[in-house]
């Protein structure tokens, strides 16, 4: 409540002129030092200070019990448990020795030894295509890019299972397990999930009433359950469905599972970003002449999948997560060859369970991790491409 | 190039309206149209919001449908076999108010994209016609930029370069200046104005008066969904016979 109003001092002219332009200044210095971001950013005063040295010790107990169980105490070499077992009173930390151990195992399953040759060959033309996928500039990029999605996941699943006439002898899908299930599972599923997202997303829209019914019914039911019971489904009923003598494999119908399962929800992502696009677009692509299916594949998905991309790769990442579950229709994926391989006898010791699950989740982590900075990638190459 | 199966007269009608109705709901947005526009005709529609000018001009290129009525563009009638509808819909192009660039698409790539996936042309000579078009509009040092780099002057010109590669016969705009900082009005209605130098057939719905005047051979004046007053323009902005007419411009600054 004060008594005057504010008034500028001096009071600026009535009227002014510019006669002469003021020169471009440099920016304020912001003072970037270290020291001082810690000090706003941490200890800008003694409560935030005391809040940040809690939490630090905290962060920093936790790592160095993690690092005493990881590295200090771990067990690295050995043939058996016994190494791994606390004999002289010693602290035992992770048995490093037990995966070394069956780390085979845990990759290959129970696939033949000698045809693992092949698990190589697929595991090494998967590593090329990501690295192809990663090189911003590669030479036919729209070619090599639907060849490594949608073409490697598919013919590297022929070429596992085998193929009597090219040579290679049948491998069945009850050996196949490990890391390699996982990544072929996840792998096929991406590539068939997101083809068959985009068609229901893009029926789920349709001026076709029955095909935008059919999308409904086929988004919402997987949607409705848990993907065990999707799985379920698939492995009891898809059989029953299907012409009497085709019997697809156990693998196959899981996949088909999993991949209605995904593509279900990839359809609603997808459709949220088809709905950010604006209706000039679809005006646009028509007052050109494009027809339907042009409009949606040059002008409309481009657009709507880039919106999407955070939450595609979510669902990516889920899936391959999800594979965990496979174990229930009996595939041995690679969670179930670490808790296989836990229980041996031969490597009985307090810690054996704790390390399986410990290097299951470094796995998990890095797969997924590695999935989420490739996201990261497409969203940033995709808004430097669009000049935005 | 002929449209329809036989040559079109030179003296022939490039949009013919006859008795075009057509409702949003309930409310009828366009009330018993009737109008002939000529080819090579410069044609300005006016009218207060809601008038229907633009659903009008929508309807001719069929982004609207409509209920009643009839309409030919280039003597094909738009109601009728789907194959020479698009045959006569490729010699129609249009300009939005608010541009519709294709964002994700360079200007190079919003330009060739028609001629390449409708016209049939090559790269190469989707190109060439793309730099000619882009030339006309002065715009040729952006092509490789993308729509969000550009100011709004610079992505209307943009458009009507990407109209103009499909190469027309019947160029629609719709208010194309009504979404432009003032600054740049003059940048569009400046080539708007250079391109009615050529024989196409230019419908324009605006309040630019000043353009109406200058370029039009007739001003259309629209109100509640129908055709109230079509003059030559300078008897238009000299004697309104219409009262509601007269009181649209004088409520007009320009």
């Amino acid at each position: 409540m004060s008594s005057g109003t504010y008034r500028p001092e001096p009071l600026l002219p009535l009227t002014y002129c510019q006669s002469e332009p003021h020169p471009p200044a440099p920016p304020p210095l912001v003072d970037r030092g270290c020291f001082n971001w810690l000090r706003r950013n941490l200890f800008p005063n003694w409560r935030q200070s005391l809040l940040s040295i809690l939490i630090f010790s905290l962060l920093a107990g936790t790592a160095w019990h993690l690092a005493r169980f990881l590295l200090v105490d771990a067990v690295w070499w050995g043939d058996t448990g016994e190494a791994c077992r606390p004999s002289d009173g010693r602290p035992v930390g992770a048995c490093w020795a037990f995966i070394a151990d069956r780390y085979k195992y845990f990759i290959y399953g129970s696939y033949p030894l000698d045809q693992r040759w092949r698990v190589n060959t697929f595991f090494i033309a998967g590593g090329l295509g990501l690295a192809y996928l990663l090189w911003p500039r590669a030479p036919f990029r729209r070619l090599g890019l639907t060849l490594v999605i949608v073409a490697l996941p598919l013919t590297g699943f022929i070429f596992l299972s085998g193929w009597d006439a090219v040579g290679l002898p049948d491998v069945p899908t009850n050996l196949w397990g490990g890391l390699m299930v996982t990544i072929v599972v996840a792998a096929v599923g991406i590539a068939t999930a997101l083809p068959v997202g985009i068609l229901l997303a893009l029926g789920r829209r349709s001026h076709l009433v029955i095909v935008r019914w059919l999308s409904i019914g086929l988004i919402e039911l997987p949607r409705g359950v848990p993907l065990v019971t999707v799985l379920f489904m698939a492995n009891t009923m898809l059989p029953l469905f299907l012409p009497t003598g085709l019997n697809p494999d156990k693998l196959v119908r899981a996949l088909v599972g999993i991949t209605f399962f995904a593509a279900a929800y990839l359809a609603e992502i997808i459709r949220g970003g088809l709905q950010a696009i604006p209706r000039g677009q679809y005006e646009a692509a028509s007052a050109l002449g494009l027809g339907y299916w042009k409009t949606m594949v040059l002008i409309i998905l481009p657009q709507a999948l880039k919106v999407a991309v955070p939450n595609i790769v979510s669902i990516n990442i889920g899936l391959f997560k999800d594979t965990s579950l496979l174990l229930i229709v009996g595939i041995f994926d690679f969670l179930s060859t670490i808790e296989t391989a836990r229980i041996d006898p031969r490597w009985a010791a307090p810690t054996i369970s704790t390390t399986g699950y410990a290097f299951a989740a470094v796995v998990y982590f890095s797969f997924c991790f590695g999935m989420s900075r490739y996201g990261a990638l497409i969203e940033r190459r995709l808004s430097r491409d669009h000049g935005r | 190039m002929a449209v329809t199966k036989t040559p079109i007269p030179a003296n022939s009608f490039a949009v013919q309206v006859r008795e075009l109705s057509k409702w949003f709901g309930n409310f009828q947005v366009l009330n018993r149209i009737d109008l002939d526009i000529s080819v090579g005709e410069k044609v300005v529609i006016c009218g207060p919001s809601g008038s229907g000018k633009s659903t009008l001009i929508r309807c001719i290129n069929q982004l609207e449908p409509f209920e009643s009525g009839r309409l030919h563009v280039h003597g094909v009638e738009m109601s009728g076999a789907r194959k020479d509808v698009q045959m006569v819909k490729q010699q129609i192009g249009m300009v939005f108010q608010h541009f519709n660039l294709f964002p994700h698409l360079s200007v190079m790539e919003n330009c060739v994209l028609g001629p390449m996936t409708v016209r049939g042309l090559s790269r190469r000579q989707a190109e060439d016609v793309a730099d000619h078009y882009l030339a006309r509009v002065r715009i040729s040092e952006q092509a490789s930029k993308f729509p969000g780099q550009l100011s709004g002057g610079q992505q209307q010109r943009v458009a009507i370069a990407r109209a103009l590669c499909m190469e027309p016969k019947i160029l629609l705009f719709d208010e194309p200046t009504s979404a432009l900082d003032p600054e740049m009005v003059k940048e569009i209605l400046d080539t708007m104005t250079d391109l009615a130098r050529d024989g196409i057939t230019m419908i324009c719905v605006t309040h630019e008066m000043g353009f109406a005047r200058q370029v039009a051979d007739r001003v259309i004046f629209m109100d509640k969904g129908q055709i109230v007053e079509v003059n030559r323009p300078d008897v238009f902005f000299k004697i309104q016979s219409n009262e509601r007419t007269r009181q649209f411009l004088a409520n007009l600054v320009r």
